[in-house]
């Protein structure tokens, strides 16, 4: 991909945010000129956008809604305050200072939080976020305690940044930077793995994103994001006061975000103005504002959850058709994968005496069976026989309590199920996954991504968008189109997953996990649900890619479907198993009619 | 033979998406056992959970002795006698088996203890381990144990109408032949039975009439002497 | 001695407080899984509204207290309802818009009060006055009340969930709503109750704190956090657990604020949050083992 190539394609997918500034910069402009909102207005409006794109980018987009980012708000100023007041250093590098810490601080806050189930992440992020303020409040000898601290000047950029219009210049492009480059990441490959992440974390594991290094790096790039903005109304205000980093403040940017529409990056702009402008509606009068805010919060979240930016982007998506890709046909997607293995003899997987616990309950009780490279597996048992447990073993969701899982050498079941998804090993669901913010095309690309590292250098590269992710992106699409079209699902592409029915489903989700180029494919009943065309689609589709090379372990109560596809079927029955050779035996075999008739 | 049970025209879907019920009908008269039989996904567990009420209808009429029950609430048809013992056991883990067969007779909790602790004697003697295991907490319990208290549970309620999901799920053939014999006897003691199952010449051998379900719709219905030996049964299952 | 005295009765007294408050919010958590922060409104409003009755109205103590709980149950059941708005047994709030309205809520009950009673911190009078001599140190009689108090209501509400169908039926909907519908019973309803129920405690710890602390239009969301701490260092039983975190936890504050200067001031305050988080590392098996 050539520079220029590069730019234009970078500019057409960020092209909201481009539709975003205008149409901002064309209301707010006549409103301002009309005196109807003040220089105030629009210069804090910029600071707390500042916040809420990090807190949008953690909650929108990796679905975490944090509760301390009003903590991390506070250091960022007060660092900004205290350095200045007691060391006089200046606001940029006090600034600079408030930033390292709130890296110290969220990092720590999100190991101990992020693997929490999700009520508790938030009473944590809330207990420090208060912990926080209280600190403030009481550290009188530090942060001047009630009293707050003042006199912090304008930072110098070339020149002082004394009036409300150069610092308000200097806010905006901040501000337009750091939308810059967010909105950029939200499209990239990392935005597409953090709303995975947010639909099904367990799914977005099985594709190889790494879900706990990414939420952590996720987590404090948005914390340094208040923390910025923090420093920002430090400089703006020349003074900070506990006040400004209560609870209140913390439902203000709440409020921000959601009645701006969460998710949408760019209602943030929306948002912070307009609740910015509220106390001018008000005239001051604190407690009632409040108690307005309380209210309005209740209704923002029950009518309009959405927010009004995500209410204007449903529509848009309502009103315009779905993309059909009519023309050039891709080459097919599946590869040859054979070249990548190793030799025939040793089996390709070997699971080996497996065990599993629940409670008291003991589901899988020492199974062992091998499958054998571009080998097609049946593995079939009555409900609740503990077949898809097993592939919760196979795959990492679960761990073994006994017994061993190999890969050629490789032992299994100390990994991480992303970790195994980059060894090869692939799977679908029982009840379909899909990434319900994720577009069907999206999903795909998912999968086609090979899911991501979580790394901050990949975050750094995606945000910046190098030409290298630019050009792995457009690749990463152009297949994704040519497995819609082996599916002949092109009219789906940009449809969201509940609008498409069960079957497809089902399908899309199949394509995703063949996207990630695996030479083992797990299937939990791929069919179910499905009528005899869709059965049969699926059963060419599964010969091709057998044809290619893959190897198959496939769970079926199709018994039909199991028996002419799979070379050698294993049953199981109360977590043993029952029986482990070609169709024709399984068929014959009484234990196994015992099983299922009765 | 009254009616007691009915279910007309049913029609189910999770959300906005395709319908996983479609215009299913049936009635269960009292002394009578159903068997609902299919294959897995073919929408039998919705049909009971929609007949319970933990599912909206979408369209269609749910008659118990007589009343529309269709928009009630599930504790509501509880009360009526409807008792549903759902797929998965469903223990309250963290409470004692005494706790949760007590817990069973909610809907009689106005009466005196004493008539309680009579209808807990009579399940422990049906289940005696559950006597042995009366203190222990119900999440400790092995697979068909639970499964015995689910339905020692549900018979607390004394129950006039019985729907059971899939009882012999992930327990051992011995102790499904103990249930099933106790579900039996609820249907000749006169209390209309709707036994859901994976497990189809056991609930065939059971029940008095049976109907398949594929994909949402009623493909077969008739006496269980009849589907017993009706060819396409077997072919579902096992592709003979 | 004397000094030691007056740490642990300072700190059980506190602590009974941080007991009621956690065993507000165990109640509701339990019924209902969700994480009511409103509980700090509740006790922020019975202290308040005791204080209008009783010192501004002149209501007699024995009717403001019983004014003063049905107010705050029906404030609870309010909570309830509007938490609860959007949901239905098959398809039940998410967890995110739940501790959201409440929270909102909480914000709600703050303004509300400050346009009630300004930004002023008030104070009590106390329940009753005088002290006695134990070990040296002098005792309130006050913060005898607060622990007696705060040990009926516990027991009170050991013997509801233990031996009553409603406390029955409370405890089976922390188990499994599904199920407990199944059983006939009103889900919904044991909501409610536990709401009310949960205000009620709550305000009864607003109450018995007002003599001896300040309290202003913001002390709801630490009186919250104190309640959530104080469960989750009790762990998971419902009655028992958050007596045990809210007396542990009253007397470690009170043996911090010991320290010389404002350090101990400044731990005060730090360290219940701490000490939150703290538990969130080292019980991730009890408190992950929920399914919330």
């Amino acid at each position: 991909m050539t520079l220029s190539q590069a730019v234009a394609y970078l500019a057409r997918r960020n092209a909201r945010f481009f539709f975003a500034l205008l149409a901002y910069a064309f209301a707010i402009t006549p409103l301002y000129f009309l005196r109807v909102v003040h220089s105030d207005v629009i210069v804090t409006s910029a600071i707390f956008f500042v916040v809420v794109l990090g807190l949008d980018l953690l909650y929108g987009c990796a679905g975490m809604l944090s509760f301390g980012h009003i903590g991390f708000f506070a250091v960022g100023a007060y660092s900004v305050a205290v350095l200045f007041t007691r060391f006089a250093i200046s606001p940029l590098l006090g600034a600079l200072a408030g930033t390292l810490i709130t890296i110290a601080l969220s990092y720590a806050l999100g190991r101990v939080c992020l693997r929490l189930a999700p009520s508790y992440f938030m009473l944590g992020t809330l207990a420090f976020g208060i912990m926080t303020h209280s600190a403030i409040t009481v550290w009188y000898s530090v942060t001047g305690g009630d009293g707050g601290l003042g006199g912090i000047p304008r930072p110098i950029i070339g020149c002082s940044l004394d009036t409300d219009l150069t610092f308000g210049a200097f806010a905006a492009a901040c501000a337009i930077v750091l939308f810059w480059l967010t909105y950029s990441l939200s499209r990239s490959r990392i935005g597409r793995a953090l709303r995975a992440i947010r639909g099904d974390a367990v799914a977005a594991s099985c594709l190889g994103i790494h879900v706990d290094r990414l939420k952590t790096n996720t987590f404090v790039i948005s914390a340094c994001y208040a923390s910025f903005g923090g420093s920002l109304f430090a400089m703006y205000n020349g003074a900070v006061h506990p006040d400004s980093f209560s609870l209140g403040t913390l439902l203000d940017l709440l409020l921000m975000m959601f009645f701006g529409g969460e998710g949408t990056l760019w209602g943030g702009l929306l948002g912070t103005t307009i609740i910015r402008q509220l106390p001018d509606i008000f005239g001051g009068l604190h407690g009632g504002q409040v108690l307005f805010e309380g209210i309005f919060f209740c209704l923002v979240i029950f009518v309009l959850p959405r927010g009004i930016a995500g209410a204007v982007e449903d529509a848009v998506k309502r009103l315009a058709s779905p993309r059909t890709k009519a023309g050039v046909r891709a080459a097919s997607n599946i590869p040859p994968i054979a070249a990548r293995l190793q030799p025939e003899q040793a089996p390709l997987l070997q699971v080996e005496n497996v065990a599993r616990n629940f409670g008291g309950v003991r589901a899988i009780d020492g199974v062992s069976f091998a499958i054998h490279r571009g080998q097609i597996k049946g593995l079939i048992g009555p409900n609740g026989a503990g077949k898809s447990t097993l592939l919760n073993l196979i795959s990492g969701v679960l761990a073994p309590d006994d017994g061993c899982i190999l890969l050629y050498a490789t032992e299994l079941s100390r990994l991480r199920p992303d970790q195994i998804a980059k060894l090869g090993i692939q799977r679908t669901f029982q009840h379909e996954r899909l990434f319900p913010h994720l577009s069907i095309e999206e999903n795909i690309m998912v999968g086609e991504e090979h899911g991501a590292d979580g790394s901050l250098s990949e975050l750094l590269e995606c945000a910046l968008g190098s030409r290298r992710t630019l050009t792995a992106e457009r690749a990463a699409r152009a297949k994704t189109q040519a497995w819609l079209c082996d599916l002949q699902l092109e009219a789906y592409a940009g449809a969201t997953t509940e609008s498409v029915p069960q079957g497809l489903r089902k399908l899309v989700e199949l394509a995703r996990a063949c996207a990630a180029q695996p030479f083992l494919l797990l299937l939990d009943e791929s069919v179910a649900g499905l009528n005899d065309v869709e059965k049969q689609a699926v059963k060419g589709f599964i010969k091709k890619l057998h044809a290619a090379g893959l190897a198959f372990l496939i769970i079926e109560h199709d018994i039909d479907f199991v028996m002419e596809l799979c070379e050698e079927i294993c049953v199981i029955s109360f977590g043993r198993t029952i029986a482990d050779g070609p169709p024709a035996d399984i068929r014959k075999n009484d234990a196994v009619i015992a099983a299922y008739l009765g | 033979m009254q009616v007691f049970l009915q279910v007309d025209n049913l029609e189910v879907s999770y959300g906005t998406g395709a319908a996983v019920i479609r215009n299913i009908s049936f009635a269960v008269d009292r002394n009578e056992m159903l068997a609902v039989l299919g294959a897995n996904g073919a929408g039998k567990s919705t049909l009971l959970r929609a007949i319970s009420g933990i599912l909206p209808l979408k369209a269609g009429r749910i008659l118990l002795d007589g009343a529309d029950v269709s928009r009630w609430s599930p504790n509501k048809r509880v009360e009526l006698g409807l008792i549903h013992v759902p797929e998965g056991r469903q223990m309250l883990g963290g409470l004692t088996v005494a706790e949760n067969l007590l817990l069973g007779a909610y809907t009689r909790r106005r009466e005196r203890r004493s008539a309680l602790e009579e209808t807990a004697d009579e399940i422990y003697q049906l289940f005696p381990i559950l006597k042995e295991r009366r203190q222990q907490l119900a999440g400790s319990l092995s697979g068909g144990q639970q499964q015995m208290l689910a339905l020692g549970r549900a018979l607390m309620a004394k129950p006039r109408v019985l729907m059971c999901d899939e009882p012999s799920l992930g327990v051992a053939p011995k102790i499904t032949d103990e249930i099933f014999a106790v579900i039996g006897a609820m249907r000749d003691r006169g209390i209309p039975v709707l036994l859901v199952e994976q497990n189809a010449k056991k609930a065939l051998a059971l029940a008095d009439r049976g109907i398949i379900i594929k994909r949402g719709e009623i493909i077969l219905a008739g006496p269980a002497s009849e589907l017993r030996v009706n060819r396409n049964l077997s072919a579902s299952y096992l592709g003979v | 001695m004397p000094e030691f005295t007056q740490v642990i009765v300072a700190g059980l007294s506190q602590g009974a407080i941080y007991a009621l408050l956690g065993l507000g919010f165990s109640i509701v958590f339990l019924a209902t899984r969700i994480l009511n922060l409103a509980q700090g409104s509740f006790a922020l409003w019975g202290g308040f509204v005791f204080l209008s009755m009783v010192a501004g109205a002149k209501i007699p103590l024995a009717i403001s207290f019983v004014i003063m709980l049905i107010l705050s149950a029906a404030l609870g059941a309010l909570t309830q309802l509007i938490v609860s708005l959007r949901s239905k047994p098959w398809r039940p709030i998410s967890p995110d818009m739940a501790v959201l309205s409440t929270l909102a809520l909480l914000v709600f009950f703050e303004g509300a009060a400050f346009m009630i009673w300004g930004p002023d911190p008030q104070r009590g009078p106390a329940l009753e006055n005088g002290v006695f001599r134990l070990f040296g140190a002098i005792v309130p009689w006050q913060l005898v009340w607060m622990i007696v108090g705060a040990l009926i209501i516990a027991t009170g509400l050991q013997v509801f969930l233990r031996s009553t169908w409603s406390g029955r039926a409370m405890r089976a909907c922390a188990q499994n709503p599904m199920m407990s519908s199944l059983l006939g019973i009103n889900v919904r309803r044991i909501g409610v109750l536990a709401f009310a129920l949960g205000a009620m405690i709550g305000a009864t710890a607003g109450i018995l704190v007002s003599p001896i602390t300040w309290l202003d239009y913001q002390s709801g969301g630490t009186f919250a956090l104190n309640g959530i701490l104080a469960y989750l260092i009790g762990g998971e039983e419902d009655v028992a657990g958050p007596v045990v975190g809210g007396f542990l936890l009253g007397i470690v504050q009170s043996a911090l604020l010991l320290l010389p200067g404002t350090s101990g001031g400044l731990l005060e305050q730090v360290v219940p949050m701490l000490a939150l988080i703290i538990m969130l590392v080292f019980r991730p098996q009890g408190l992950l083992a929920r399914r919330i």
